[in-house]
């Protein structure tokens, strides 16, 4: 899952991209707003963190770009005021939650895992395929009620075919939503690391549609 | 450019534009005036010039006697010397029946032209192109076997003279006339706009700080003007004695926690000591600046009327975005046409904190009503959570009061909400409601 933080204050955006990398987020961080709305507007994020003042671009002008150029991913707002009218400005752009400053790290966590979980489409905080199960809440999975350690680059491509259970992903719209920017993209890693989850699933739950990508399903075959 | 400088001058002096629309009036009455004046004038003296010259062409026919060889005979002197003068201006010209002209010794050898239709006065151009009037006649003498034709012209440069000095007169008066009337207008207008003066100096006082609210008393027309101003004084007033009281008991309530923590620095710094205090300077900031930003636009809005009910459904289809997994379930219960008096920022802030608590309390519904009863809107938001004893309902009206630590935002948005209610001349109270839980309602004057 791979998230987007736009905010102009280094010591706070460096506290996000922290806490949400220790929650097994890819992490992208900008820091102000012309660069942030470039970023979303190019790259596919799961969620993005918009701080409302920032320079060059304020947020609800950022995200009023976004959803006019059909971006839909769920956008967590975060203002320094509290007024109503405010937060109505905010949401009438296209917000979908927000949080008002000072505010818990992990409120941030709680917040995103919750609106991914809802843009997927799913009502229930907790997702089920078969024998495997993701507390989106804690952000665990587990098989037959055990949990599973998983490294984070694992954690974040079965999160992602967790949400998208039942649909083929591509190969490609994988590697864009488990690495950040940064991250030089090589789909022999996505491979191997494929092949570690299944591993440590013990269960045939993904499987390989060819020539398309990978599908989480609870089946005996594709 | 200079024609824009000078309408600006017009739009912005109220005594200029007054002055000026008399006077452009009155201008051309006078001038109107002026212009029927000398036209009657003229005519009644062509009428008497007329009527003159009808004496003398009587005159001519008495002198005129038809001659023993039938001929008409007009004794060559009628008295008046002008006749005899050439081409004085004053003519008489007889033409008998067979054609024959007899005329006056100043027409020479002149013909005046006839008119044959009937006896009439004209005007007409004489021998030197000196301007006449002509009166002319037919007559019957007896033994001439047909009609003579009489004619008398006088020379109306005469009547022009009298004209003259006639509007000299008259426009001499009429500039008196005009004169008086300006001086008139002109006290009049500074007459009546007097009180606006007043206001001026007054205004000059409150601004200058030497008076709190416009005084003196002033007519029907600005005293409206007069109310409103100082309606919007008292709030401003009002205010800005709020915000000094936000910002001392802030700089106060911050002065306990900072000496905490001078002391703690000295000492072993304990982390958790110093975590608590930083939480609750955080809670001070969030709580004062919350209450002075609501409070900084309200109550001002004159005249503006919002619709509650889009409003409420606006705010619930936000909460039930930000909340989509408790699955709420609104009522919204009234009419359409219901307005609130006041600003859409302060409506939101009321409405949205208390919504936001509904829904935060809430297991699975909340209910927002509104109804109008003598004049006053009161507006309900009950959700069917907990609800609150009555120690704690006292407690969560208290000034910064938290009624619970883990959920934010009780205490803090309901004072917000009672700060807001009151600087729009209302109230807030909390009770029971019907669904089990908490009913918060909002009473403000003055809707329809």
């Amino acid at each position: 899952m791979r998230i987007l933080v736009v905010e102009d204050e280094p010591v706070l955006a460096l506290r996000l991209q922290q806490t949400l990398e220790a929650a097994d987020f890819a992490v992208d961080v900008a820091y102000d707003g012309e660069e942030g709305w470039h970023l979303g507007d190019t790259e596919n994020y799961d969620a993005v963190v918009l701080d409302l003042g920032l320079p060059k671009l304020d947020g609800v002008s950022i995200l009023r770009r976004w959803r006019d150029s059909g971006r839909a991913f769920p956008v967590l707002i975060l203002t320094a005021r509290s007024r109503w009218s405010e937060k109505m400005a905010g949401f009438q752009a296209g917000a979908d939650d927000y949080l008002t400053k000072p505010f818990e790290m992990d409120e941030v966590v709680y917040r995103l895992r919750a609106l991914i979980r809802r843009a997927a489409g799913h009502a229930q905080p907790e997702l089920a395929c078969g024998p495997l199960r993701l507390d989106t809440l804690a952000g665990r999975f587990s098989l037959n009620g055990i949990p599973i350690q998983l490294t984070a680059q694992e954690f974040r491509i079965l999160s992602y075919l967790m949400h998208h259970a039942g649909k083929i992903v591509s190969r490609t719209e994988l590697m864009e939503h488990v690495y950040d920017r940064h991250f030089d993209s090589d789909s022999n890693v996505l491979e191997v690391l494929i092949g570690r989850i299944r591993r440590k699933l013990d269960a045939d739950l993904i499987h390989t549609v060819r020539g398309q990508g990978y599908r989480l399903a609870d089946e005996a075959a594709p | 450019m200079s024609e824009n400088r000078k309408q600006a001058r017009i739009a912005t002096s109220l005594s200029l534009r007054l002055v000026a629309a008399a006077l452009i009036w009155m201008l051309f009455l006078l001038g109107i005036g002026g212009a029927v004046l000398t036209l009657a004038f003229r005519q009644s003296a062509v009428q008497e010039f007329g009527h003159r010259l009808d004496a003398v062409l009587r005159t001519v026919i008495a002198a005129a006697e038809v001659g023993p060889d039938g001929s008409l005979i007009v004794k060559p002197s009628l008295g008046d010397p002008r006749f005899e003068q050439i081409f004085s201006g004053w003519y008489w010209q007889v033409a008998g029946p067979s054609g024959r002209l007899t005329r006056s010794r100043s027409l020479w050898d002149s013909t005046l032209p006839v008119h044959t239709d009937g006896d009439e006065r004209r005007e007409i151009e004489g021998p030197k192109g000196e301007p006449l009037l002509v009166v002319e006649r037919d007559i019957e003498f007896p033994g001439l076997g047909g009609p003579v034709h009489m004619l008398i012209a006088g020379d109306m440069r005469e009547l022009s003279d009298r004209t003259r000095s006639f509007n000299t007169l008259l426009f001499a008066t009429i500039g008196l006339f005009a004169l008086g009337m300006a001086i008139a207008i002109v006290i009049q207008v500074r007459f009546g706009l007097r009180p606006l003066r007043l206001l001026t100096d007054r205004l000059a006082l409150v601004r200058s700080g030497k008076e709190k609210h416009l005084t003196g008393v002033y007519p029907r027309e600005v005293a409206p003007l007069v109310e409103t101003m100082n309606a919007i004084l008292d709030h401003d007033a009002e205010l800005i004695q709020r915000a000094r009281t936000h910002v001392g008991n802030l700089a106060h309530g911050l002065k306990t926690p900072l000496a905490v923590l001078q002391t703690e620095l000295r000492g072993n710094p304990d982390k958790a000591a110093i975590e608590t205090q930083l939480r609750r300077m955080s809670r001070l900031i969030d709580h004062h600046l919350a209450r002075a930003a609501a409070m900084a636009g309200s109550g001002r809005a004159l005249g503006l009327q919002v619709d509650v009910r889009s409003t409420a459904s606006d705010i619930a289809s936000v909460l039930s975005r930000i909340h989509a997994d408790k699955r709420i379930e609104t009522m919204i219960d009234m009419d359409a046409h219901i307005t609130f008096r006041g600003s859409r920022e302060d409506l939101e802030e009321m409405l949205g904190n208390l919504m936001e608590n509904a829904w935060k309390w809430a297991r699975r519904r909340v209910l927002i009503s509104a109804r109008v009863a003598e004049g006053n809107l009161h507006i309900a938001v009950e959700d069917d959570g907990p609800g609150l004893s009555e120690e704690q309902t006292a407690a969560v009206m208290q000034r910064g009061a938290k009624l619970d630590e883990t959920v934010p935002g009780w205490g803090l948005g309901l004072g917000i909400v009672a700060d807001i209610a009151a600087l729009n001349d209302g109230t807030i109270a909390i009770g029971r409601s019907d669904l089990g839980g908490v009913k918060a309602e909002l009473s403000l004057p003055g809707s329809a």
